[in-house]
């Protein structure tokens, strides 16, 4: 039986409303029980480039792309044929390419594109006259001479059209669009409505009469439909942090890291939660950093060029043991500037060494949402409980691509805010041998007594290398901090003996760190135990990796996937008796250099020769990565992928 | 155990030894051991471990004068011993300046010679510490160079040190004298000292004072303050302690750093931070020169002026931070005098009680790098009527508060002449320049929150989130 799933692409120039109406799309689909991966891949500009955004519907669980749709809207020309007219180096070469065999494709007969003229016969090509629709619905009301005001609805009529094409209930996607027009604008949302549905009509009409009722791709409601979420990750770290109980986050306008932040700001009046826009990352992360030591917990989030900016300010959280910040990091194509709107996982070694000096930090990268909440709820727990600085890494496609979500676990795990200040920790001076007590024969920093009494003292060499922390405005808790190195009190040292003591309190909160984790959240084994090949990868790849397993074991085929999470402090004993336990391995990254392979080395001396690599700004689809594994089963060797274009 | 964190009373009435904090010094120029024997004004000898602030000493034009401030710290690093011939020997920090004239100038000039302040640590065997001569102090001619008497220095020796050692702030001189040998004490003491002062003067609790600072020899200032003190990244002091005020705005922040931590590095912070008037101070230790690396030009030095340490005189222009300052939209800003505490401790205290940015560029000698801009420069000892090279601008009658913050023209009026008054340079004005209480960024930001007028962020339950409207938003 033909199973209930579809491939739906909108396209047209930025700004023309495209991510609207395949969200609409997205959002009718999601809440009548189906699951949705919805991504866009636009141009680093504000109106008029080329963009498109693809929505992938499925009964079963998804999360990547199809490199085939089955209905195209076309907005425009360029859409359906490409820019190469234009341009000296054409950035594309339109979808007609991305069809599959007896696609439908909806677009505006306006837009003087002959369809005969196509060398795709085999495709069904439904001109529509947008502009006429678009005057008929305000007709009706009595506006019809505003036509033009309202060409922005070009894609609700594009939208409803093609539900005709695949049969999908069009009061589901009513709903959706009269739910984004509230208040004043549900006049506004009516005509939407009205629109969509003469287009709906329409094509229905049109249909009839060319005798296309054939059309093979149909969608329909799920029969026992669960109101499932529909997430963009963005919105989960923020939800993330929201309940992880973040007071504080800075940031700097960048793609693709803004959305979190102006998300964050958007509802900062209801949960209290102060949001500052600065002047750059560095003021960012500085100023994220002078409020985690102020006792608050607190975030930024940018994107690599941003990030090149922050490291100092890493190293200054690190060897001041500031109890964060948290810091969201969504790679996107590098290097420099790059590409700055598309897809890379290009700086999971910048972050593992982005500033001067060996110093404690965390670097997480989760492979989905779920995993994107627990990460950044435990990182809050972590910065504040070993006193360092945590990075979140993740990417534009999981940040801006929709994603259904079963549930979100919130509850995961308890708040932790580590050793702190209350008053009672006198720390008396004599824990580290007869050094320590004799800098502190003066007690002289005023929060203790007289010579030798017990004081509080920020930088104690305590134990397990965790000082209890104050805070600015705790009376007794004063402190003095400093990026250079320091003792106890937080003054200046380059003495040998104390240099010895806080690299080592400073470094082992790592190996304290790796044994406290959850051993699922540094890294895991998904798929069958016994495996023909095992896939190694990290990140948002971990979904596209999961279809393309799909697809290979429905065809009897044996592959497993050991998703790394936890990239410093590194899991190598788990990941490489991983490793050793598998029969063939084949790396999966969208870099150019493998990083993760490099750092898998590094720390387990395994090298991985196989790899399949991508680095064109987009993501794996599908189909790309079953193709290349299929290869690899086969005996072949991997390379790199490039996604097609013609 | 457990101590109620609220219960500890507030002291009455601070001074600014509450303030002290004496467990580090790295500063330039140093210090001496605690046995050193120092001159005091009624003509006795005392230990520097046992003077005391108020007392008065001879400083080094011969005169008495009070001392503001004794300090001292572990030293835990090598020391010269500097034996004077017939007046005994000096344990002293290898950067600390020492009034000396050198042997081949002594024996071109004799005591005409010209002295210089140089690091104990280039002084050699042969040269001559020049020592105030009793009989010939004369009041009003105290700088003559014909006033000193000179004493031969017999060796310069390092040796291993482990102890404390001490220093004094001397109100007007800046310098004091052992029995053996002219000291002087560097340009940071004073700012110290004023800061000190103000926090005492505004009785603000230490616990609820926070001083950040950038790097630098200005950078290590909040480890001499008793307050939580955090000693940042060169450039980003300002983010810091913006960072910090935001999350507690019942904390004091104190922000400081150097000319080149401010104007140059942390330009782009010093023009954001500015129009964001966020209540906080920033003390910016002006000095022309940047000391802890060796003497390079800063950003304020002016074009074609050349330091001893420079190659090469300066091919490019000084910042005015007055006016960058007005431009950037600081409600208050000021400049003083390192050398004078008193007064700088003056125009620190109404900055801190100004709700807003609040900027007070301090002109600082460096003894041990700038010999163009030093004591006597400022002083005008070499002008013709030894007429000082500064001056106040409310003893000109210059007000440059703004009455009426609603009245455009009349900011613009103030602004006007600040910027004409920054540009005066012999005499430079110092004193308040502009002044205008304007909605600072907590005012817009209590806007946003509510809660955070009632208390800080740090206090408000942030665990307790119900995000199910967000979820549901999704479905």
């Amino acid at each position: 039986m033909q199973k209930n799933r579809l491939s739906w692409m909108i396209g047209g120039p930025q700004g023309s409303g495209i991510n609207a109406a395949a969200e609409v799309f997205a959002k009718a689909c999601s809440r009548a029980g189906l699951r949705v991966f919805a991504n866009i891949e636009y141009h680093s500009n504000i109106m008029g480039k080329h963009s498109f955004y693809r929505v992938r519907v499925d009964e079963d669980p998804i999360h990547s792309h199809r490199d085939k749709a089955d209905i195209l809207v076309a907005l425009d020309h360029e859409t359906l044929s490409g820019d190469g007219d234009q341009r000296r180096w054409p950035s594309h070469y339109g979808h007609l390419g991305d069809m599959v065999e007896g696609g439908g494709v909806i677009y505006d007969s306006a837009i003087d594109f002959d369809p005969t003229q196509s060398d795709r016969t085999d495709l069904h090509f439904i001109g529509v006259p947008f502009m006429d629709l678009i005057k008929a619905a305000l007709d009706e009301v009595g506006k019809g001479e505003q036509a033009r005001r309202y060409e922005v609805m070009k894609n609700t009529v594009g939208l409803g059209a093609s539900l005709a094409l695949c049969e999908y209930p069009f009061d589901l996607v009513a709903d959706v669009i009269l739910g984004q027009f509230k208040g004043k604008r549900s006049e506004v949302g009516q005509l939407n409505v009205r629109a969509a549905r003469l287009a709906m009509e329409y094509v229905a009409n049109h249909v009839k009469t060319t005798g296309q009722e054939t059309f093979p791709y149909r969608l329909k409601p799920h029969t026992t439909p669960v109101a499932r979420l529909l997430a963009k990750g963005y919105e989960i770290h923020a939800i993330a942090k929201l309940k992880a109980g973040c007071h504080f986050q800075t940031y700097y306008p960048i793609s693709p890291a803004t959305d979190e932040s102006v998300y964050l700001e958007r509802n900062q009046r209801a949960f209290e939660l102060l949001v500052v826009q600065c002047e750059d990352e560095i003021a960012s992360i500085n100023m994220a950093v002078g409020a985690a030591h102020m006792g608050v917990r607190s975030s930024t989030a940018t994107s690599g060029p941003g990030f090149a900016l922050m490291v100092e300010g890493i190293g200054f959280a690190a060897i001041t043991e500031a109890p964060g910040p948290v810091i969201t990091m969504y790679q996107r194509g590098g290097p420099s500037t790059g590409l700055p709107t598309r897809q890379e996982q290009g700086d999971l070694q910048f972050v593992l060494h982005p500033a001067q000096g060996d110093f404690p930090h965390v670097v997480i990268a989760p492979g989905d949402l779920n995993e994107a909440y627990q990460d950044t709820f435990s990182a809050f727990n972590w910065a504040e409980h070993y006193q360092l600085p945590v990075i979140v890494l993740t990417d534009k496609k999981l940040a801006a691509a929709y994603i259904t979500l079963d549930e979100l676990e919130l509850q995961y795990p308890e708040i932790d805010r580590g050793k702190q200040f209350t008053g009672s920790e006198w720390t008396p001076a004599r824990d580290n041998g007869e050094q320590l007590v004799r800098m502190h024969d003066n007690g002289h920093n005023g929060n203790g007594g007289g010579p030798a009494a017990p004081e509080y003292l920020r930088y104690a060499v305590t134990e397990d290398g965790i000082s209890p922390r104050s805070r600015p405005g705790l009376p007794g808790g004063r402190f003095w901090s400093t990026t250079d190195e320091h003792d106890p009190d937080g003054h200046i040292t380059e003495g040998v003996e104390m240099r010895m003591a806080m690299m080592h309190k400073r470094m082992g909160k790592l190996d304290l760190l790796l044994a406290a984790i959850p051993v699922d959240q540094t890294c895991a084994l998904w798929g069958p135990a016994d495996a023909d090949l095992t896939v190694v990868g990290w990140g948002s790849t971990k979904g596209t990796i999961q279809d393309a397993m799909a697809v290979l074991a429905d065809q009897g085929k044996r592959v497993n996937f050991l998703q790394v999470r936890l990239m410093k402090p590194f899991p190598t004993d788990r990941v490489a008796a991983h490793l050793a336990k598998a029969k063939k391995l084949v790396l999966v990254e969208e870099n150019y250099g493998a990083q993760l392979g490099h750092l898998i080395r590094e720390q387990t001396g395994v090298l991985i020769e196989d790899r399949i690599l991508k680095y064109d700004g987009r993501p794996f689809s599908e189909d790309e990565l079953v193709r290349s594994l299929d290869a690899v089963l086969a005996g072949g060797k991997a390379g790199p992928v490039v996604t097609s274009v013609r | 155990m457990s101590v109620d964190v609220g219960a500890k009373p507030a002291p009455v009435k601070l001074t600014l030894k509450d303030y002290k904090s004496d467990l580090h010094n790295d500063w330039c120029p140093g210090c001496v051991a605690p046995s050193t024997r120092i001159v005091m004004a009624d003509g006795s000898s005392r230990r520097i471990a046992d003077v005391d602030a108020g007392d008065r000493v001879i400083a080094h034009d011969g005169e008495s004068h009070t001392v503001l401030q004794a300090t001292s710290h572990r030293h835990n690093d090598t020391m010269r011993r500097i034996a004077v011939r017939g007046h005994g020997e000096l344990i002293i920090t290898r950067d600390h300046p020492m009034f000396i004239m050198r042997r081949e100038a002594v024996l071109e000039h004799g005591v005409t010679a010209a002295a210089d302040w140089l690091p104990a640590g280039e002084v050699e065997p042969g040269d001559y510490v020049a020592y105030p001569h009793p009989a010939l102090v004369t009041a009003g001619a105290s700088t003559d160079r014909a006033s000193y008497s000179l004493r031969s220095i017999a060796s310069n020796d390092e040796v291993e040190y482990d102890a404390m050692v001490h220093n004094l702030e001397v109100e007007g001189a800046h310098s004091y004298l052992t029995v053996g040998a002219t000291l002087h004490n560097c340009g940071d003491f004073g700012i110290l000292t004023g800061i000190q002062m103000a926090l005492a003067q505004l009785n603000l609790d230490p616990d609820k004072v926070a001083c950040f600072s950038g790097i630098g020899c200005s950078g290590k200032t909040p480890h001499y303050i008793k307050s939580y003190g955090f000693h940042t990244l060169h450039g980003r002091v300002l983010p810091s302690a913006t960072g910090g005020r935001l999350a507690n705005s019942d904390v004091t922040v104190l922000a400081m750093g150097g000319d080149g931590d401010g104007y140059g590095i942390g330009a782009g912070y010093f023009v954001n931070s500015g129009r964001r008037n966020l209540n906080f101070t920033y003390i910016v230790h002006n000095n022309n020169v940047y000391g802890l690396t060796k003497g390079q030009a800063s950003p304020t030095l002016s074009k074609g002026k050349k330091m001893k340490s420079m190659p090469e005189q300066a091919i490019q222009d000084g910042i005015n931070p007055i006016a960058m300052a007005v431009a950037s939209g600081y409600t208050f800003i000021a400049r003083a005098y390192a050398l004078e505490p008193k007064y700088l401790a003056g125009i620190i205290v109404k900055a801190i009680q100004h709700p807003g940015s609040s900027l007070v560029d301090v002109l600082q000698t460096c003894p041990t790098y700038n010999d163009l801009y030093t004591k006597e420069w400022y002083e005008g000892a070499d002008l013709p009527d030894k007429k000082s090279r500064l001056y106040k601008l409310e003893e000109q009658g210059y007000d440059g508060v703004v009455k009426d913050p609603a009245d455009m023209q009349e900011i613009i009026a103030k602004k006007a002449a600040a910027v004409a008054r920054s540009y005066e340079t012999e005499p430079i004005p110092t004193g308040i320049y502009y002044q205008c209480a304007l909605p600072t960024y907590e005012d817009g930001v209590n806007g946003r929150i509510p809660a955070l007028a009632e208390k800080p962020l740090v206090e408000i339950d942030t665990f307790h989130r119900d995000v199910t409207p967000l979820l549901d938003a999704m479905r």
